[in-house]
């Protein structure tokens, strides 16, 4: 146990190296050195720093923070400049505040930003599609979030708009949340695959059965957490518990142990296999992925992880 | 330039101006769906099928041999080759094959490119480091020290589309093929269940950004993929189509059907005439697949007759692959 608290204190201070000297003058990061800020990589840089709660961080957390209410805009939702909002990592966004929240980091100016982001959440609906001559499996007139208006919902969006309507819930309740999270557990649990798990939202096609992959399993899992009597839930993390080896990377075993941990599982062997990855590739010198992995093995450590609460 | 994307907010003024507005529509949808004056097709478009029995062959001399039979000059150019990889299955025939990829990188450093990196953005998987592990490619790469470029997440640009197929009027796409001298579509030839085929045309899908656009890319799906293929390839024109057809793959493709081997690397500066010659060899008729259909109007030789081929003869490749129930149509007979 020794041996493993030092391998997880040694692996956190290597990402964090990793990751501060990185930060681009606006407070945030980008997906890879040297580039432009984004949203989803700050979100899980300051998602991993701000889990430490070390008061030297603070600036670091504020400016991430404020360049994330820079680009918010007047519906609520939160787009790069020129670009469209990505509703996954607006989603993402609210997951950062609510855990600024919590930290000694949070300031009352947040609630705001916060509050206008899940009403913009809430305010996106997907696109729907008719069921007649669907060479699909799934139910396509479900309501969930697309990774861009307009557009079809997808389980990586709606499974972080949902984590992120549910999380805020007690502090800023949504008009129109609740019904919007329960059609959204009811897309989830819809496009499951027959092997128990998630890929990115289409379970099967033209007859043929779709392969899960381990990323959007796990998070679909952890915004389902509150639902784990639900046979489909204990089916995803039997997939889960047995095919996190299949994929290597830091994303796959960040994102798988957040998940085990959050449902009470056995996942320490993890933490060796994300070492493993980290030595072997870095994790490409990917900010977001650095920043899941951190958070991985840091969530938790002053009391309940937002994500895994 | 077109702002890529504007969310719709309508005003009073605006709804009263609905109208107007259907009228505006109506007139667009005669508007042409390219400007002619715009585009040259080459009089004669040269494309080489040069023999690849198996992997083990040296690709690297292959693609160096393609290069000169074509006169492709690579010199002091910074090159960006963009493999198709779509998705990991053990023993599976998905992605161009790692060693086609170094083999390309490695030709192109022989003929004087100075300097050659490997860039894709996958439309279904996000884990980019897992397709690389997985695929074997990351090793390829490390070893020839050629670095990989995320087009997923790279910094992007607004881009003033050059066809309106789609009826878009612009996109962003990654700042790395935006900058790159010259942008090899270094595809892998499979049948594809929406598209009837994948290779070099269809393989550019993968240069746009996910982390714009998301995974599936939804909004191009949504404006047709064959209309979006075309409107890619007019506006980000690849230098050099390199197809693996060492082993390609027919039934349900693009992920779920069966590898078949036909044992040659295909080559062309012409990505429309490399794609028609590769329909052709596996039976299906060019002129039946949408997209080809629409880039022979304007972007590059579809028809026999002004294709000059090199290498093998396609009679020698020539086969008929198996293609799902609803691709039926597409074939030549």
């Amino acid at each position: 146990m020794a041996g493993l608290v030092c391998m997880r204190s040694d692996l956190a201070a290597l990402l964090r190296n990793a990751l501060l000297p990185q930060r681009n003058g606006d407070g945030g990061w980008g997906y890879y050195p040297g580039k432009a800020s984004r949203l989803e990589s700050t979100c899980w840089a300051l998602l991993s720093l701000a889990e430490d709660w070390l008061q030297d961080d603070a600036p670091i957390v504020e400016a991430g923070v404020r360049l994330l209410a820079s680009w918010q805009r007047a519906d609520g939702l939160i787009a790069e400049p020129q670009l469209p909002p990505n509703l996954a990592f607006n989603g993402l966004a609210s997951i950062v505040i609510t855990a600024v929240g919590s930290s000694p980091f949070a300031r009352p100016a947040h609630d705001e930003v916060q509050r206008r982001l899940l009403s913009g959440i809430v305010g996106v609906k997907s696109k729907t599609l008719s069921n007649w001559k669907n060479p699909f499996r799934q139910d396509n007139s479900l309501v969930g979030w697309p990774w861009t208006e307009d557009t079809f919902a997808w389980v990586e969006p709606t499974a972080w708009c949902m984590l992120a309507l549910k999380r805020a819930a007690t502090r800023h309740p949504i008009a129109g949340s609740p019904s919007r999270i329960a059609e959204a557990e009811r897309l989830l649990f819809d496009r499951q695959c027959s092997g128990g798990g998630w890929n990115y939202g289409n379970s099967a096609v033209m007859g043929q059965q779709l392969h899960a992959y381990v990323p959007p399993t796990a998070l679909a899992l952890l915004a389902l957490q509150d639902r784990r009597e639900r046979p489909e839930v204990r089916l995803a993390l039997d997939y889960l518990a047995g095919s996190w080896r299949r994929e290597p990377s830091g994303m796959a075993l960040g994102l798988s142990l957040l998940c085990l941990r959050a449902f009470g599982l056995p996942a320490d062997e993890i933490e060796a296999a994300l070492a493993a990855a980290w030595q072997r590739s870095g994790f490409l010198g990917n900010h977001s992925v650095i920043g899941v992995a951190r958070y991985a093995l840091m969530a938790g450590t002053h009391g309940s992880a937002v994500l895994t609460a | 330039m077109d702002q890529p994307f504007s969310r719709p907010e309508w005003t009073r003024r605006e709804i009263l101006a609905l109208p107007l507005a259907a009228a505006v529509a109506a007139a667009s949808a005669c508007r042409p769906r390219f400007d002619r004056a715009a585009f040259t097709v080459p009089a004669r478009s040269a494309v080489g099928l040069f023999p690849a029995a198996d992997y083990r062959v040296d690709l690297a001399d292959v693609i160096y041999r393609g290069l000169q039979t074509l006169r492709v000059d690579v010199r002091g150019k910074r090159v960006l080759l963009k493999p198709n990889l779509v998705e990991y299955e053990n023993g599976s025939c998905i992605n161009t094959h790692p060693l086609v990829v170094a083999g390309a990188a490695v030709a192109m450093l022989r003929a004087g490119a100075v300097s050659v990196a490997v860039g894709e953005g996958p439309g279904h998987r996000r884990d980019i480091e897992y397709l690389l592990v997985s695929s074997g490619l990351y090793d390829q790469l490390k070893e020839l020290r050629i670095p990989f470029v995320d087009l997923n997440h790279d910094d992007v640009r607004p881009v003033t589309l050059k066809s309106w197929f789609t009826g878009l009027r612009s996109i962003v796409l990654p700042a790395s093929v935006l900058s790159a001298d010259l942008l090899v579509s270094l595809a892998k030839l499979k049948t594809h269940h929406w598209a009837g085929m994948t290779c070099g045309m269809k393989n550019l899908f993968g240069i746009v950004p996910g982390s714009v656009y998301g995974w599936p890319k939804n909004l191009l799906h949504f404006r047709g993929i064959p209309e979006f293929i075309v409107d890619l390839n007019a506006t980000i024109r690849p230098g050099l189509t390199i197809v693996d057809a060492v082993v390609a793959m027919e039934g349900d493709g693009p992920i779920m059907g069966s590898p078949r081997p036909l044992g040659f690397i295909a080559m062309g500066t012409d990505v429309v005439a490399v794609d028609a010659t590769c329909a052709r060899v596996i039976g299906l008729a060019p002129d039946r697949l949408t997209y080809l259909k629409s880039a022979a109007e304007f972007l590059g030789n579809v028809d026999d007759a002004r294709i000059d081929q090199r290498g093998e003869a396609p009679a020698r490749y020539r086969t008929r692959f198996d293609v799902i129930e609803s691709m039926r149509q597409l074939r030549d007979e």
